[in-house]
């Protein structure tokens, strides 16, 4: 088996591209999903308003899904 | 379906969203729960209400311990992104496929995809050591 170096070196700056996307992309969804958690989880801790039934449900619901579980290997 | 349209990149930041909101969810849950209850009961004692006590007595308290799993979440969310190519946004793995529809070489591009996700990773678990040693001891 011959390893193709000409490709490689070529494909770095494409996939520099990609590494961009994929910070931007984790940047962002880990700033709203940590507004998001600590709004769940403080609301799971404090026992005012509609806010614990409400995450509590949510995230019961995320961690007990099937389809959740089924998609594990794939991670 | 509902009506609202999103491009992919807002999907995918979406729905990475909600699905690190639910984990983060649980860390800030288990790391306030973590707190002997003493400390909540002290608080009480000398007339503080509940959000005061989960403001000024737990959280201070909770949040060094989740930071450790707060960055490991970080990280998985990085590996998680892979996701999005399926949804065709263009990122690390959606580049590499693209690579491979041309020049039909998938060992080596996987190869460098692996060693790409190996740098970033190794770099956001440096910061997180990095940040776990400024935090302060009590």
């Amino acid at each position: 088996m011959t390893i193709d170096w000409g490709i490689i070196l070529e494909s770095i700056p494409l996939l520099a591209e990609g590494v961009i996307v994929t910070l931007q992309v984790s940047a962002l969804s880990a700033v709203l999903g940590l507004a998001l958690g600590v709004a769940l989880g403080l609301g799971a801790v404090l026992s005012v308003g509609p806010l614990p039934p409400m995450s509590i449900s949510f995230v019961a619901h995320r961690f007990s899904s099937k389809s959740f579980w089924f998609s594990l290997p794939c991670l | 379906m509902i009506g609202i349209r999103f491009d992919e990149f807002s999907a995918g930041v979406v729905a990475l969203s909600l699905n690190a909101a639910a984990f983060v969810a649980e860390v800030v849950r288990g790391g306030v729960g973590s707190i002997e209850r003493g400390q909540a009961e002290a608080a009480k004692a000398i007339g503080m209400r509940h959000r005061q006590v989960l403001v000024y007595i737990l959280l201070p308290q909770a949040y060094r311990q989740m930071v450790p799993p707060l960055t490991n979440e970080l990280i998985s969310l990085v590996k998680n992104s892979s996701l999005l190519s399926v949804i065709s946004v263009y990122e690390l793995t959606r580049a590499g496929q693209a690579i491979i529809s041309v020049h039909f070489v998938p060992f080596e591009i996987y190869t460098l995809l692996a060693l790409y996700y190996y740098v970033l990773i190794k770099a956001l678990s440096w910061l997180s050591v990095q940040l776990e040693r400024r935090l302060p001891t009590w």
